[in-house]
């Protein structure tokens, strides 16, 4: 469970993020929408305590994430735009690395390619060095690495972001499998139409502030588009 | 946690080609650098063999002429000196020799400047200051041997730099740290624990190589040959501490790759070629030597001033010391041969006087450098790495004192004998001195070692606290 | 089209402020060590011309003597210090300071600095000449590493190239940038360089040093032309600055520290140079077995006696109008020369045999032409050092030909060794005065190395323009 209170981030003059209040329950999938500097990746970097809020606070599973950083990333996993791994390790190599960072480390390697195999990575490529990886394979090793940390929570950011449509795709429905077993996810994403699609809830937001937000069964695409540029006008 | 950041760091060094080439070549350099250290020593010492070997002979066969009663010929056509004759034997040069230590094949140091054989002689000819005649080419010393000493001091830094400058900032560029830190990990122990890899590694290559080499090369140990070994690995440990952890220190600040690169090369460009050259000018100034033109004058005054007198001199000199009367009463002050050893005797005492003037400067600078040397840690480790080879000023200063002081009891032995007219006997060879080079002992070179050490290691605990400290600002955005 | 690039990287570089800073120090370290330089070489001058002075009028003033034991008293020869020096001191400080000049022996050049000096020295000295070696290069690798890999990085390069630039104008645009914002460095040096020269050293001693410093400032030209390059040839080449810089410094390394001590290695273990004590064990071997002046038992001395006998038509020497001691002597001086000219000869064949060795890594370290280059402009090389000990010796052998004759005509053989002169006569004796190599003769024993530095910088610059042909903009 995700949660923000009054999460404010100022660089000197510059706000970034202003007040922002949020709650994302178990098996929700927020999707953070808004132009580039709007905020979104500050939101997420907050979580991950990769910066300090100025005011405010951001809490996972109850816990202040400023107070207890180390507690509150067991409960996390963390895939960016794009999942950056050891290139001269193979994705299996990879996946045992981080899990095992993560506290997870009594995988056997069967546990893990099994893993692998759950967020559809292709079962040739397991052994292979990541340098040969596509994009798309990459974001897979990132979700195993989810699957396989048994994260209650997952940040996104912009994970579809110059994947094929296919790809784009598959990777959706993992996301809709890990919100069905109870995962927390917050992602950010400049795609509408995928935002409709995967997410529960969407939220648009506009020069560091939360500007709106709408609940995904009641709006159509049209509808999401149109919302989104009124927002952004403003 | 440690461990598995550990190992992941060692297959993630492991899969890169140009670790292993990095390693292989200095690997390589490591077994150079000693090999021509032992090649340096065994040429001379073959040199200092042969010069004892000599000496000893020479005493065998006057000793053997005297036992079988060969007399000397005073005929004007073939003048044959007496076997036994100590103005013969003792107005010659001989050589006393610093032997090498086993540990001299690390370190060439000092010892192509100053020679490790001595001239002994009653007298002071051009012959015993012959005894410092170096034939090496000038070239050679304006360059620098290629020695394990020069691959430490100067090489292992940028081999450390090379692996650790991005230590980081590649982390961060390749997007890694991101997702390192989305997990209960503190950027602390991800630091330390990829240091620690690295430093392992690097110093378990340096040990291995080193100490195979070492068994490769040396032919004989001396008794502390292993605690030297072992001083001198915890000295490389130091350094190598030192650099990695500037290294961490520039990464703290949290610049590009790049950038660290070039502040790195900077730093090391700073400390080993740059300070130890500035050092060297304040050191000079502040005790500068005087010019040797000063020794020359004096030699010639003394000179001048025996000759002149010397007859004179002569009759009071056995005035003072009525025992070297010879045996007959009659004293001869118009005997060449006396009078030069007396001349020569005054001379030595007077040109020791303007020696003793140039070794007190060097003396003193040599302390100087001792307490400035932590101004640059290469300086530190050149400098103790010369004790623990015993090549440095230190120990040849030691053995030129000890020369001086055998020279003095060789002198004592032959003189009187000389002024009294009598011939050596066949035991009377057994009595000659013999040196024999009073080593330091091990503890000794400990304790100048030791400061040297810990600063470094102070140092490399001062620099990983600062950095420390930086890295809670550490922004992981690029 | 090259004067707009050229103007571009220009301002690019003053406006960037690493090169502002690094830039600053290499000059304020270029300062101090022309500073120290002068101060070195007024100091050193002052007191070598005084001990030549002094060695002099204690020789005038060493009163009734006999020659030849005015022979075995001598006088000193000091290596004089070549103005040039205060740039580059070269061999100076690891070559013999003084000779002394004395009968039947040819001493090598006595006290070397560098046995006076603490284990500190052997990092090296603070000279412009080491700053312009070691340092600039450095400086050029930081000013040029990204010059085209940068602009690849951030896809100005792309830019340039799509406008349809010529690769040629292009490297050469940004290597006479680089070059103008080194000589904003340079001239200014250049100028203290010779103001500190001035300062130094007497008008027409400052005029015949200028043909030497104008070569070498050359020859250091051309050395900074080959690193600029170079430097654009891996630039051009690497992918990324990053390992542009990394393949720079690796460069810098091998050609500055490694080679130099590798071939320097080499060098000496292959071609061996004796020992002092060897050295002198020889020379007394070959002595043993000729001719020695003081030893008329010897073989050559009866012979010789005979002959002069016949010359006078007397069958003693007691009757000889001359006294036969001198021409012995002189004979054995003659003798003497012999054997050191073999043995001395040895030794400067070998140790030039090493420069020369040393001097074919050239081909691979651009180091190595311009330290020897610049060594030799500035009077403080091998070569100048050897033609000082060989005046010196030629000297010496003049000397003691004047005193054994003078011993030989003006006494006879009655009068054995009692026979003296006084001041007038040392008076007469020539003073020693060192003419130095002249700076053609200087400049032709460095003809291979100043080729080999036209050879880095021509062949960098068109190994760059090629470079710069196959050069990919992504």
């Amino acid at each position: 469970m995700l949660e923000t209170n009054n999460l404010t981030k100022k660089y000197g003059k510059v706000t970034a993020l202003d007040s922002l209040n949020l709650r994302i329950e178990s098996g929700d999938i927020f999707c953070l929408l808004g132009a580039n500097g709007a905020g979104k990746t500050t939101t997420i970097n907050l979580f991950l305590n990769f910066i300090e809020p100025t005011s405010g606070e951001a809490k996972i599973n109850g816990l202040d994430v400023t107070k207890n950083s180390l507690e509150t990333k067991k409960f996390i996993a963390y895939i960016p735009e794009q999942v950056n791994l050891y290139k001269n390790l193979s994705g299996l190599e990879n996946l045992e690395y981080f899990s095992s960072l993560a506290g997870k480390d009594n995988y056997s390697k069967d546990e893990l390619r099994s893993f692998l195999d759950e967020s559809g990575l292709q079962s040739d490529a397991i052994n292979n060095r990541i340098s040969t990886y596509s994009k798309g394979m990459r974001q897979k090793v990132g979700i195993a690495l989810a699957i396989a940390k048994k994260a209650d929570v997952l940040l996104l950011d912009e994970p579809t972001s110059g994947l094929d449509p296919k790809a784009s795709n598959e990777f959706s429905e993992l996301l809709t499998n890990l919100s069905k077993q109870g995962v927390a996810i917050l992602m950010a994403t400049h795609d509408l139409f995928r935002a409709k699609e995967t997410g529960t809830r969407i939220g648009i937001m506009n020069c560091g502030k939360l500007v709106a937000e709408l609940n995904t069964e009641e709006i159509g695409h049209s509808d999401l588009e149109k919302i989104y540029l009124e927002h952004i006008r403003n | 946690m440690f461990t598995k950041i550990i190992k992941n760091e060692w297959r993630n060094i492991f899969a890169e080609k140009s670790f292993l080439i990095l390693a292989i070549f200095f690997s390589a350099l490591i077994f150079y650098g000693i090999f021509n250290g032992s090649n340096w020593v065994n040429n001379r010492s073959q040199n200092s063999q042969t010069l004892t070997a000599e000496h000893e002979k020479n005493l065998a066969e006057k000793q053997e002429k005297v036992r079988q009663g060969v007399k000397g010929s005073d005929d004007e056509n073939k003048v044959v000196p007496h076997p036994g004759d100590p103005y013969e034997f003792a107005m010659n040069l001989h050589y006393v020799v610093l032997p090498f230590t086993s540990a001299a094949i690390f370190a060439v140091g000092q010892s192509d400047v100053l020679s490790n054989n001595a001239g002994i002689a009653v007298s002071t000819l051009q012959r015993t200051e012959a005894d410092k005649d170096g034939f090496e080419n000038p070239l050679s010393f304006l360059t620098g041997k290629f020695d394990l000493s020069f691959v430490i001091v100067y090489l292992l830094p940028l081999f450390v730099l090379a692996m650790s400058f991005n230590l980081l900032s590649a982390e961060r560029e390749n997007g890694t740290l991101q997702l390192l830190l989305a997990n209960p990990l503190k950027l602390k122990t991800l630091l330390t624990a990829k240091v620690t890899a690295q430093f392992s590694l690097i110093l378990g290559i340096v040990s291995a190589v080193t100490i195979i080499g070492t068994l490769l090369s040396v032919k004989s140990f001396t008794d502390d040959f292993w605690l030297k070994i072992l001083l001198w690995l915890i000295l490389v440990f130091a350094y190598t501490a030192f650099w990695f952890s500037l290294a961490v220190f520039v990464n703290s600040f949290g610049f590009s790759s790049a950038t660290n690169a070039v502040v790195a090369s900077a730093s090391w460009l700073c400390l080993v070629l740059i300070l130890p050259t500035l050092l060297n000018v304040a050191i000079s100034a502040i005790y500068p030597v005087p010019p040797r033109s000063e020794v020359v004058s004096a030699i010639r005054n003394v000179k001048i001033d025996m000759r002149r007198d010397g007859e004179k001199l002569l009759s009071e000199f056995y005035q003072d010391h009525p025992e070297m009367i010879p045996k007959d009463g009659k004293t001869n002050t118009k005997d060449f041969g006396l009078a030069f050893v007396y001349i020569q005797r005054e001379q030595k005492k007077k040109v020791e006087e303007v020696e003793n003037r140039f070794a007190e400067q060097l003396a003193k600078q040599q302390n100087l450098v001792k307490n400035l040397q932590f101004f640059s840690p290469s300086i530190i480790t050149n400098e103790a790495l010369n004790d623990i080879a015993g090549t440095g000023l230190e120990r040849y200063t030691n053995f030129r004192s000890q020369a001086k002081e055998f020279d003095k009891s060789w002198d004592a032995y032959f003189v009187p004998k000389i002024f009294r007219g009598e011939t050596l006997g066949v035991a009377d060879f057994d009595q000659i001195p013999r040196f024999k080079y009073q080593e330091e002992s091990f503890a000794s070179i400990l304790t100048r070692v030791i400061y040297g050490v810990l600063f470094l290691l102070i140092a490399a605990a001062a620099l990983m606290f600062l950095a420390f400290g930086k890295l809670k600002n550490y922004r992981l955005e690029k | 089209m090259i004067k707009t690039i050229a103007k571009k990287e220009f301002t690019e570089l003053l406006r960037d402020g690493r090169f502002c800073w690094t830039a600053l120090i290499v000059f304020a370290l270029l300062l101090v060590s022309l500073g120290l330089g002068w101060k070195n070489y007024t100091t050193v001058k002052r007191e070598k011309d005084a001990a030549q002075v002094d060695s002099r009028k204690t020789w005038e003033n060493q009163g009734e003597r006999n020659p030849h034991s005015a022979a075995h008293f001598g006088v000193y020869a000091f290596r004089p210090k070549m103005p040039l020096s205060l740039i580059d001191s070269g061999l100076d400080n690891f070559s013999g300071s003084s000779i002394w000049v004395e009968a039947h022996y040819q001493n090598p050049a006595r006290n070397r600095p560098i046995e006076d000096a603490t284990a500190l020295q052997r990092f090296g000295e603070l000279t412009a000449a080491g700053i312009l070696q070691l340092l600039l290069p450095l400086l050029i690798i930081f000013l040029t590493f990204d010059a085209f890999a940068g602009e690849r990085t951030s896809g100005t390069l792309r830019q340039i190239l799509s406008l349809g630039v010529p690769r040629l104008q292009l490297v050469f645009g940004k290597t006479l940038g680089v070059l103008a914002a080194l000589l904003l460095l340079l001239i200014p040096s250049i100028v203290i360089g010779i103001s500190a020269l001035a300062l130094a050293s007497s008008n027409d001693v400052l005029l015949s040093s200028l043909p030497r410093f104008a070569l070498m400032c050359v020859g250091y030209l051309l050395y900074f032309i080959a690193f600029i390059g170079i430097a654009l040839t891996v630039s051009a080449i690497a992918v990324t600055p990053r390992t542009s810089l990394v393949i720079l410094l690796t460069f810098w390394i091998a050609s500055c520290l490694l080679i130099p001590r590798f071939a320097n290695d080499l060098a000496t273990n292959s071609i061996k140079t004796p020992t002092g004590s060897e050295f002198w064990a020889a020379v007394n071997k070959d002595m043993k077995d000729g001719i020695d002046g003081h030893d008329s038992a010897n073989k050559r001395t009866k012979e010789l006696e005979e002959k002069v006998l016949a010359q006078y038509g007397v069958t003693k020497k007691e009757d000889l109008p001359i006294n036969f001691t001198g021409i012995s002597l002189q004979a054995g001086e003659e003798h003497g020369n012999e054997i050191f000219d073999k043995h001395y000869s040895n030794l400067k064949t070998q140790h030039l045999s090493q420069e020369y060795f040393q001097g074919f890594f050239g081909v691979i370290s651009p180091f190595l032409p311009v330290r020897g280059f610049s060594m030799a402009m500035a009077g403080t090389d091998l070569k100048h050092q050897q033609n000082f000990n060989d005046s010196v010796e030629e000297y010496r052998r003049n000397l003691q030909k004047m005193l054994n004759n003078n011993f030989a005509d003006n006494s006879t053989s009655k009068d054995g060794m009692s026979y003296k002169v006084g001041k007038a006569f040392w008076e007469k004796t020539p003073d020693f005065e060192y003419v130095s190599l002249n700076t053609s003769s200087a400049f032709g024993s460095r003809i291979f190395d100043f080729l080999l530095l036209i050879f880095w910088s021509f062949g960098t610059l068109a190994v760059s323009v090629f470079a710069a042909h196959k050069m990919r903009a992504n």
